[in-house]
């Protein structure tokens, strides 16, 4: 045993003074390199035969693709896709230095956000052929200068599920105003049941539900242009907002968003929900299987958000995530068969399949809206789904900071001093 | 008295001992039981065992696989940093002038440069040497960013427990720098070894950036990543996660059962000299 | 014959120290001196090829910023507190379970457990326990006693959260040094002062806490230097939030310095934190060096 010890480390020894004989650093950066190149072919070989494996990423985990996947294997047999999932925290930095490394995945999931960026880093391959087959209203978030550089996946959006038997038993009406809204949760308040559920240690709750007011006060009339004109720079939060968000507080002042909740997570929230504990819970299509897992025997609906005027309400969302090709892939044109494969009518259905409820944004392709979104189908029928921070251009990643300003707001921090922290986000990252 | 005074010393240690193991206790009692028993009764033993939970997890992440990449980094970077940090300790120990306290330095400041500042230009290097998605470079990113540590721990241990009079008597005999290396230090180095071996196998089992950052293929994945993988954009998959999590130091937990005397034994002299 | 003069083993010193410098040169070094050169340009996400000289514009960014002084804040807080408890709890556990115990070993075993584990992990079974939810479990042992639950991660608390959940962590990992340091203490100095009759607390203050100074000296300077680098458990509980109540140093150089896109601000953010770290390191080495003058 001590021999052959002593062997390897002379053999090792050995190894180490050949590499300094050779001198220079660069030397043995090359051999390591051709000994991993070598490997690589074996493996490739190995693997694939005829296959070509094209890596996608995303910020939602394969299951959230499943059916998209399957059918991919099918209608492009010679793809092997490899699912690169990476958690939503981390997905700009990983993708970001994956690409500037030209090491980028080959389909990449965009936000409208990250997709205005990689194209206009050039990053992205022009889809403008494929993009034809979509309407104009999903690949304008996608659009750079004229050019798309995404295709639109099933749109999203997020309301308010509403647990039905709780307000049939209890004979509480659906609210259709804002103030009706905030009436609805005093009296669940005054039987001892949440009205709302909400895991606010995520930032995203109450940027939902904030913007959506602002969206049905003011974004839908006096600001229509109030995005464009803060992606010029020329239009802030503080001094525009401020008496909508005042109006909004009430969420916060009736004691339906409370400081407990910064200690819950959505995921804890939905348990609520699904349990019965509370009436309502603010989120998407992509929650639906979940609570309907907790609690089969819930019986599920989706209000819309509402302004103080009686209207269709509104809903926050947008096209889904962008499906965009790597301009610098080696399989720039199995990567376009792929997203060929997903602009037809089959693919947008593989892709609804996992997000029920959201519409395609493919001219043709129409899915019919399951039960449990019916008292929000005004409201998706009136065009009424909106997504304020798409507008805002490369100051679009600012909606975090709204979220995350929102919650020091909750915890006691003045409004004038959060909507300014907003606005220097987004003078920040207009800068640059 | 003296006796009942120890026992009862020694029962109040017990109790603490017992409350610091809870949320442990907790965490693996939670992946035995249905989701209802476990809201219902989160510190009682399982009504019934499930074991359902570990099945999925074990399914879903691929573990064999994940402990697989896991193991081969940790396994390689630890074989690594031993070879690297025995003669560079030992040739830093033996070299008493200015240009090895320069490069000795120059170590020690690496403890201090946090990882997190340097990814982007790391991940160009890493790039242009064709190490990316290979084990690899992970193992070698890992291999430096415990050097600092590893040196230090064998150059401390050299100096002060391997005397210079032994190499001296063998240089009388004709012995050169290499045998007197591999014959005399060598054999000496078993304490240090073992120290450098457990604390570079935790430190690099636990580490989730690297992977993360290098490995983009999901065949290279590591535990840790997988465990990653149920926080959605939304919401977090606990009942999944928890088996996971538990799956994920299990292996650590049974190589700490085993070697439990030399960890604590392991820190402890890297501590005191460290 | 080798001569023994002030480098004993000549150009061996090159061979043997070459694969070592090789690897923390490509992977440490190189790696630093670009962060140091991205911190004078004008590096972003949006402007990653054409680099120009802006000077020291990015650390006057960095120095107005509030948001990093924030977060040096935090990290100091962290750091100071989480090293401060793993000294005070430590050292008496450490002192204790250095007695003649029948479960001694099973006891150090266990107070030493949570070491093993990833912070990443730690961070989220605590998440969960520590959650406002009622199915958190501390929570729902408030409630069943009768009491309103408590929110752990409100932005007065989230900190010193986390901190507890790290305290727990790593305490075992102190004490096991301490335990290291207590057994070279010689054991007829103890007797002695028994002889004396001194009393068990008096003998720890006089005679045992000066010999501890090496391992204290150790737990303190690593343990200030992580705690200053602290991520993997404010990522996994908190992720710096709410508001911006728990973001450390290396939380926002990784959001505002990587994902955001601004790589020389976060580049010059991270050479001021390297500054800030070796001075405090030389700082504390200094202090603990005259507390052992002093006792020596």
């Amino acid at each position: 045993m001590k021999k052959k010890i002593i062997s390897l480390l002379l053999a090792t020894t050995m190894v180490a003074t050949t590499i300094v004989g050779c001198g220079t650093k660069t030397d043995s950066q090359e051999t390591t390199k051709d000994a991993t190149a070598t490997k690589e072919e074996v493996g490739e070989q190995e693997i694939s035969g005829e296959q070509v494996t094209l890596r996608m990423s995303y910020w939602n985990s394969e299951d959230t693709m499943s059916a998209l996947l399957d059918y991919l294997a099918t209608a492009v047999p010679e793809v092997k896709i490899e699912y690169q999932f990476v958690d939503n925290d981390n997905y700009n930095t990983v993708v970001d230095t994956q690409l500037s490394a030209e090491e980028g995945p080959d389909i990449i999931c965009e936000s409208p956000g990250s997709a205005l960026k990689h194209a206009r880093l050039g990053y992205l391959q022009e889809l403008n052929y494929l993009g034809d087959r979509y309407s104009d209203a999903g690949t304008s978030v996608y659009s750079y200068n004229d050019n798309v550089y995404a295709l639109p996946g099933i749109s999203w959006f997020e309301g308010i599920y509403f647990n039905k038997d709780l307000f049939e038993e209890n004979g509480i009406d659906l609210p259709k105003t804002f103030d009706e809204y905030i009436s609805v949760c005093k009296k669940f308040q005054e039987m001892g049941i949440k009205p709302l559920a909400a895991g606010l240690m995520s930032w995203e709750p109450m940027l939902k539900n904030s913007m959506a007011f602002v969206a049905a006060e003011y974004l839908s009339a006096d600001g229509k242009d109030f995005g464009s004109k803060l992606r010029e720079g020329q239009a802030q939060l503080e001094g525009t907002w401020n008496p909508y968000i005042e109006k909004w507080s009430e969420m916060i002042s009736e004691g339906i968003y409370t400081k407990d909740m910064l200690g819950i997570d959505h995921t804890q929230a939905m348990d609520e929900f699904a349990t019965g504990k509370a009436a309502m819970f603010c989120s998407g299509p992509w929650d639906c299987e979940a609570i309907m897992e907790k609690n089969p025997e819930m019986n599920l609906d989706m209000m819309p958000f509402f302004g103080t005027q009686a209207s269709d309400g509104w809903l926050i969302g947008g096209p889904g995530c962008g499906f965009a090709i790597n301009a610098s892939s080696k399989n720039v044109d199995l990567a376009k068969k792929v997203l060929e494969a997903l602009s037809t009518n089959e693919g947008q259905a593989a892709l609804w399949e996992n997000n029920q409820g959201g519409s395609s944004y493919l001219k043709g392709a129409e899915f019919a809206l399951p039960e449990v979104y019916s008292s929000a189908s005004s409201a998706l029928n009136a065009g009424n789904v909106y997504c304020p921070w798409n507008e805002w251009g490369s100051a679009a990643p600012a909606h975090q900071n709204y979220g995350l300003e929102f919650q020091s707001y909750l915890d006691g921090q003045d409004l004038d001093t959060t909507l300014t922290n907003i606005d220097e986000a987004i003078q920040e990252l207009l800068s640059k | 008295m003296r006796n009942l005074k120890k026992i009862l010393f020694e029962l109040i240690m017990i109790c603490l001992a017992i409350v610091w193991f809870l949320p442990v206790y907790y965490l693996a009692v939670t992946t035995l039981k249905t989701q209802q028993d476990a809201t219902l009764h989160p510190l009682a033993l399982p009504s019934h065992w499930e074991f359902g939970n570990y099945i999925n997890a074990w399914v879903k992440m691929e573990f064999p696989r994940a402990l697989f990449n896991t193991f081969i980094i940790t396994v390689s970077s630890v074989c690594i940093l031993i070879f690297i940090g025995a003669f560079a300790g030992y040739a830093l120990a033996r070299a008493k002038n200015k240009t090895a306290s320069f490069i000795f330095m120059l170590f020690l400041a690496g403890l201090i440069v946090p990882f997190h500042m340097n990814i982007i230009s790391l991940y160009k290097i890493v790039k242009n040497m064709g190490l990316m998605n290979k084990l690899l470079g992970v193992i070698l990113v890992d291999v430096a960013i415990n050097m600092p540590q590893t040196i230090f721990l064998f150059k401390e241990f050299i100096e002060n427990s391997v005397p210079w009079e032994l190499e001296e008597a063998a240089i009388v005999d004709g012995c050169d720098v290499t045998r007197r290396v591999l014959l005399i230090v060598v054999p000496l180095l078993k304490p240090v070894v073992s120290t450098t071996v457990i604390i570079v196998t935790l430190n690099v089992w636990n580490e989730f950036m690297t992977p993360l950052l290098f490995l983009q293929s999901r065949a290279k994945g590591v535990i840790l990543q997988e465990v990653s993988r149920n926080i959605g954009q939304f919401s977090t998959d606990w009942a999944t996660m928890f088996p996971m999590l538990m799956l994920g130091v299990l292996p650590l937990i049974i190589f700490y059962i085993f070697m439990q005397k030399y960890i604590i034994a392991g820190v402890a002299a890297g501590g005191v000299k460290g | 014959m080798n001569k023994v003069n002030k480098n004993r083993i000549g150009i061996y010193f090159w061979i043997f120290i070459a694969p070592a410098i090789v690897i923390y040169f490509t992977f440490s070094i190189l790696p630093f001196l670009y962060t140091f050169f991205y911190s004078f340009t004008d590096y972003t996400d949006m402007n990653p090829v054409n680099l120009s000289w802006v000077g020291l514009e990015n650390y006057v960014t960095v120095m107005k910023n509030s948001l990093m002084r924030v977060g040096i804040q935090n990290s100091l807080i962290y750091a100071i507190l989480l090293t401060g408890f793993q000294v005070i709890l430590g050292l008496p556990l450490a002192v204790l379970l250095d007695q003649k115990l029948k479960t001694q070993n099973l006891l150090r075993a266990i107070f030493f457990f949570p070491a093993v584990f990833s912070s990443l992990i730690i961070g989220y079974l605590w998440k969960y326990i520590l959650s406002s939810a009622e199915s958190g479990l501390i929570n729902s042992l408030i409630v069943s006693m009768g009491f309103s639950t408590v929110n752990f991660f409100s932005s007065k608390f989230a900190l010193y959260s986390i901190i507890f959940t790290q305290i727990w962590q790593w305490t075992g990992w102190a004490m096991v040094i301490f335990l290291a340091n207590l057994q070279s203490v010689p054991l007829e100095l103890m007797e002695a002062a028994q002889l004396d009759g001194a009393g068990s607390i008096k003998r720890f203050f006089s005679i045992t806490l000066p010999l501890m100074c090496p391992s204290v000296k150790i737990v303190v300077v690593t343990g200030l230097i992580g705690g200053m680098k602290v991520f993997d458990a404010i990522y996994s509980m908190t992720g710096g939030g709410p508001g911006n109540a728990t973001q450390t140093v290396m939380t926002i150089m990784m959001d505002k310095g990587i994902s955001d896109g601004f790589y020389s601000v976060g580049a010059a953010f991270g050479v001021c934190f390297f500054v800030v770290v070796l001075i405090l390191s030389a700082v504390v080495n200094k202090l603990m060096s005259k507390w052992s003058e002093a006792i020596g």
